[in-house]
């Protein structure tokens, strides 16, 4: 999923002035009793093995790590007291502050040593943050690959309030991750004592954060409460926060009428209905929706097929008519908002309209004239494809959509293949059994190599999926790794998105937004669209 | 009794009708063919009449108004996205701008097309079963028994629930997946009756005469046991689109741009705040079919059977 | 209870004992044939896949699998949950999501049989009646619509229009959040029983007992009460059956438009998300619920009733 960059976009609540909030909160010292609402279910409470948006916003309001999130989206240190970096960036010492867990132990360096150690050894999915991809922990990917034993891995504790990590290589975005709940702590003596029932109730846990977890009705909700002895209680301005899980987006939109939700996602099927209220807002929660193209189908290995296809597809209308929920049109491999250039700007807004500049932008009559072109120099009348697509991740609209536009073309007859999100991977993407494949990707951490990475021939068989494969590509993407210069590096990643749309590797649909709800009375709220999605520690409610 | 003293009799109280009496005469009905009788009986349900009345309709309406209209049920305009009932979308459209009219239509016709399918499936598979384990008996008749019996232990909607993404979604699966759970009661009924009727006398006649078991079963036992399979079958019929809503509604069903009943309840149950009448629509056409299914089954046993009718 | 009784539950008791053997062996080859394995996050190397797999003992033969689970089962240990809540235990997990379904469920059925059985009793009093017709077309309505187009309806209504009823299930409101699924589940109830109590209560209205009773003098009230509505009454449990099973298959959908954390709502999550060991749990649960109730029914009825066992031929 998700770490950060583009920090978060504080949750402005539209009409209370900050100033009118802290005026009302003053006269109940209890604070007030936030509830909010969840599309997902509540999957895992174990910091080291979750993997989902929900989970990880749940842990953080529970946990800590050396880094958090100041009121204003920023990062400011944590459990941690000070940090100590080395000059060639690789080593970190960290100095630990005098904190404890619910159960009176006080949280040292081995928590963190422990926590990471466990990561790898019980196979968490986010063990790679530790690896090449993310921090590049010394060890870490050869731990990963089960080459050498977890406890070889550059993270050791001196003593109990002082902790070294060692990086491989520079990381520029390492603050980021130590706020990732994966680099949160976990008390070993706990969690060996617990085994396998370890944070499978609110029993089986250690608490260290802004809130404890008092309780988790399966499937339902669940209750944060205050943590009085949190080293920052005084800034918690609420009693209790309830999350209502895996609620119906309709259902919600009617208790939020009803006083009785103080934030809510709706569906845009009720855009409409909500659109001109003040209480809504749209936010971007960092997913980019694409369609992978299979080179292995030689029709689609015919760029002048794969440019019409990209070229009938309206996404301005897409994201303005159908899915009204704040997306907005793709137009190149790299979303906006995942990371700013050196230079200040936005790296996606850098590269501007890469379809447009390719010529491969919404335009039906070229859309036809490329696919008249395909078809002669592939001397056929007609060609068959199967657009792949998960029921169960709401993009129904999208693939009905997209069925509609592409077979508006001559010559082109789509037919949609409908599976789980999961058999879409495991078994269709993976085997190679589709021509097309709508599928969605959410950064890891705040720069563009989390998506460009991707499509080196070196990921044929892993996140590679349609098997792209160029050397000048290959080459862009090497020299960048190699490159000490930022801004230059930069410049070789745009090249390198660029060249993805003239070569129409993948054809990029929308970057996915999010229609929500927020009550007049709540504030401090803040949304990530990379990393922890929401962080509740600053909410107020008068 | 006292009244009765004060009752005077007169000549003319009493007539003498003589020795024309006739009440011993038989009165010899006039031979009605059996299917006019049914027909006759069928008539006076009114509730029955008026169910075959709707189905018709139905009928009517899902075959022709596809064709009919200038509208595809497919055709995305977004446009037109979200309209309430006009007279140029007489159902008015849903969020991509498709047309309900249309799309209600086609949708009934998969629903129908899915439900006739399955029962005609499920009238073979079971009556052969049924036929097979009622008629030869002994160790055939016990295996074949507790076959079904562990099958029927599994609540329909978990098997077609589970059949379902074991196989791959399509109208086809569909129908399998229903054919898989609904022949149980088929063959139920029917082995119970080819046990009644393979003891009367004239199936022993017949097999004193030599007939083999094919012809014995197919020529004496299965006409004795149409009607009830008729309406047994007219009576699955609703069931049978109730299933087929319900693994579209759950998600589990036919996938877009296709059309059903329970598909179209899903995309409309998503909408069902901001415009009510997407979901509405397809909810009372499939209301309609099978209170229309019911009624018509109810009146069609009665009229078969009179002897089975309730109070 | 006879020794023909007994001999005849217990092997009831024994077929139904295979029956679930077989059912969880049919269960289990069938999510084997699923697609894909639980662990269905894209960035997950084959390394670590491989770590899942063993760790939970996926990488064994499917007859030791098979095995394991058995073994486990019969210790009351349903395996853990790999997607839906990680590595939490199904017996917990499942447990609170049947706690609900059940809870509803009895509850539907109650406060149908009530209904229902008043609803029948007044139609038999005022046979031919508007009062008989207007509860005759209850039941009609009430047997033929799925329960699903009531709760849409009652959720639009009551839940969406008025605001009378929370529309969604919540369980800090176990009891007011629960009241239109309930009614939108009891409708088929009281529409079978209404016209079940109907039709039996006529027969027993009009039995030569009742016109003995009648011409001994007894007031009207107590030839109800006392001898029309007891024999009406007994003949309903048979219909409790094929009634509870009838809800069963209700909640299934109902549960997702009122949203309720119930069984049905689990079981199609975990086919979604291919959390096998849930999705046989829940499976496994709907047989027993069935088997059990189907027997109860049965054995009740055969004691009301002995003719109908004998009947069956076994």
């Amino acid at each position: 999923m998700k770490i950060m960059k583009k920090v978060l976009s504080a949750m402005l609540c539209c009409a209370m002035a900050f100033s009118l909030a802290a005026c009302s909160s003053g006269d109940d010292s209890a604070g007030a009793d936030v509830v909010i609402m969840s599309e997902n279910d509540l999957m895992s409470l174990d910091s080291s093995q979750a993997t989902d948006g929900t989970s990880f916003e749940i842990i953080s309001a529970f946990k800590e790590g050396l880094y958090t999130y100041a009121e204003d989206g920023t990062l400011t240190l944590g459990l941690a007291d000070s940090v100590e970096v080395s000059e060639d960036q690789l080593t970190y010492t960290f100095t630990l502050k005098d904190t404890t867990w619910s159960n009176g132990t006080a949280v040292t360096a081995n928590d963190f040593v422990y926590a990471l150690q466990r990561c790898i050894s019980v196979g968490s999915e986010y063990a790679f943050l530790l690896g090449e991809q993310g921090a590049n922990i010394v060890n870490a990917e050869a731990a990963i690959a089960g080459d050498v034993d977890v406890s070889e891995i550059g993270v050791t504790a001196v003593d109990d309030k002082t902790l070294v990590f060692e990086l491989a290589t520079t990381c520029g975005f390492f603050d980021k991750l130590l706020a990732f709940p994966t680099f949160f702590p976990i008390n070993e003596e706990f969690a060996e004592e617990e085994g396998d029932d370890y944070a499978t109730t609110v029993n089986d846990l250690l608490y260290c954060g802004a809130f404890t977890l008092t309780s988790w009705d399966v499937n339902s909700n669940v209750v944060l409460t205050k943590n009085e002895d949190y080293y920052d209680a005084d800034v918690v301005q609420i009693n209790s926060l309830t999350i209502n899980l895996a609620q119906d987006q309709s259902a919600a939109a009617l208790q939020f009428d009803s006083g009785e939700l103080d934030y809510c996602i709706i569906s845009s099927s009720l855009v409409d209905t909500y659109s001109d209220k003040d209480t809504y807002s749209t936010i971007n929660n960092g997913f980019l929706w694409y369609l992978y193209v299979n080179f292995e189908n030689e029709y689609l290995a015919n760029e002048n097929i794969r440019k019409g296809l990209s070229a009938a597809i309206d996404r301005a209308d897409l994201c303005e008519n159908i899915l009204k929920d704040g997306s907005s049109p793709a137009s190149g491999f790299v979303p906006a908002e995942l990371t700013t250039n050196s230079d200040g700007q936005d790296f996606a807004e850098a590269c501007g309209d890469l379809l447009e500049a390719n010529g491969i932008s919404y335009d039906l009559e070229a859309a036809q004239a490329y696919i008249d072109a395909g078809l002669e120099e592939l001397g056929v009348d007609s060609i068959s494809l199967r657009l792949l697509y998960g029921t169960d991740e709401s993009v129904d609209t999208t693939a009905t959509y997209l069925q509609q536009a592409l077979n508006s073309l001559d010559g082109i007859e789509l037919e949609l293949v409908s599976t789980t999100k999961n058999s879409r991977i495991n078994t269709y993407q993976k085997e190679g059994d589709f021509d097309l494949s709508l599928t969605r990707w959410g950064p890891d951490y705040a720069d563009s190599t989390t998506y460009l990475n991707n499509l080196e021939t070196s990921q044929i068989g892993n996140n590679n999926y349609g098997c792209y494969s160029s050397e000048e590509y290959d080459s862009l993407m090497s020299q960048a790794r190699s490159e000490s210069d930022a801004a230059t590096r930069e410049s070789i990643l745009m090249e390198a998105n660029n060249l993805l749309m003239e070569d129409v590797a993948i054809i990029p649909i929308f970057e996915q937004g999010q229609a929500v709800l927020t009550s007049p009375s709540l504030s401090g709220l803040l949304h990530n669209a990379v990393g922890t999605p929401y962080i509740f520690k600053y909410v107020t409610k008068s | 009794m006292d009244e009765l003293k004060d009752i005077e009799f007169l000549p003319d109280d009493f007539e003498f009708i003589g020795n024309n009496q006739d009440i011993m005469k038989d009165e010899v009905m006039p031979d009605i063919p059996f299917w006019l009788d049914v027909w006759r009986r069928f008539k006076k349900n009114k509730g029955a009449v008026i169910g075959a009345v709707v189905i018709i309709f139905i009928i009517i309406m899902a075959i022709f108004m596809p064709m009919l209209s200038s509208y595809k049920f497919d055709a995305i305009d977004s446009s037109q996205a979200n309209q309430g009932l006009s007279a140029t979308h007489w159902f008015g459209t849903d969020n991509f701008g498709r047309d309900l009219w249309v799309r209600t239509w086609t949708g009934t016709r998969v629903s129908l097309v899915v439900a006739f399918a399955a029962i005609a499936i499920d009238v073979v598979v079971g009556v052969t079963y049924g036929m097979i384990s009622g008629y030869f008996g002994g160790m055939v008749d016990q295996v074949m028994q507790r076959i079904q019996e562990i099958l029927n232990s599994i609540p329909t909607l978990v098997v077609l629930t589970l059949l379902m993404t074991v196989l791959e979604a399509s109208l086809t699966t569909i129908i399998f997946a229903l054919m898989f759970t609904e022949w149980i009661g088929m063959s139920r009924i029917t082995r119970a009756q080819v046990l009644q009727i393979k003891e009367e006398e004239f199936v022993l006649a017949s097999r004193t005469l030599g007939a083999s078991s094919f012809f014995i079963i197919f020529k004496e036992i299965l006409p004795n046991i149409y009607s009830q399979l008729i309406v047994m079958s007219m009576m699955s019929i609703p069931n049978a689109i109730f299933y087929e809503a319900y693994l579209s509604f759950v998600g589990l069903g036919l996938t877009v741009p296709n059309a059903s009943l329970g598909v179209l309840i899903n995309d409309g149950f998503t909408y069902f705040l901001s415009y009510p009448h997407m979901v509405a629509i397809p909810v009372i056409v499939l209301g309609a079919l099978m209170l229309s299914f019911n009624l018509f089954g109810d009146g069609l046993r009665d009229a078969l059977d009179p002897t089975m009718k309730e109070m | 209870m006879n020794k023909g009784m007994m001999k005849y539950i217990g092997k009831r008791l024994a077929i139904s004992a295979a029956t679930l053997f077989v059912i969880i062996l049919v269960l289990f080859l069938m999510l084997k044939l699923m697609p894909g394995t639980p662990f269905n996050d894209e960035k997950l190397t084959e390394a670590q896949l491989a770590v899942l797999m063993a760790k939970y003992g996926l990488d064994k033969p499917v007859i030791v699998q098979f095995w394991n689970y058995l073994k486990n089962m019969l210790t009351g240990d349903f395996g853990v949950s790999y997607v839906i809540n990680k590595n939490m235990n199904i017996s917990q997990l499942v447990g609170s999501a049947m706690g609900i379904s059940f809870r509803l469920g009895v509850m539907a059925t109650i406060l149908g049989t009530v209904v229902g059985i008043l609803l029948g009793i007044v139609a038999a009093l005022n046979k031919n009646t508007w009062i008989d017709t207007v509860s005759t077309i209850i039941s009609v309505v009430g047997v033929s619509i799925p329960s699903f187009v009531f709760a849409l309806l009652l959720v639009y209504l009551l839940g969406a229009k008025w605001r009378i009823f929370p529309t969604q299930y919540s369980s800090s409101k176990p009891f007011v959040s629960a009241i239109i699924p309930v009614i939108a589940l009891s409708m088929s109830v009281i529409a079978n029983v209404a016209r079940f109590t109907r039709t039996e209560m006529i027969s027993v209205l009009g039995s030569e007992y009742m016109t003995l009773a009648k011409a001994k003098g007894l007031d009207q009230r107590t030839l109800i009460f006392k001898h029309a509505l007891r024999n009406s009454l007994i003949p309903v449990i048979t219909i409790l059956g094929p009634i509870m099973v009838n809800i069963m298959t209700g909640t299934m959908v109902v549960e997702k438009i009122c949203g309720i954390p119930g069984l049905g709502k689990l079981l199609i999550s975990s086919i979604q998300q291919n959390d096998y060991n849930v999705t046989l749990a829940c499976s496994f649960l709907y047989a027993v619920m069935y088997i059990i109730i189907v027997l109860v029914i049965d054995v009740l009825y055969g004691i009301i009733d002995p003719r109908i066992r004998l009947g069956k031929g076994d």
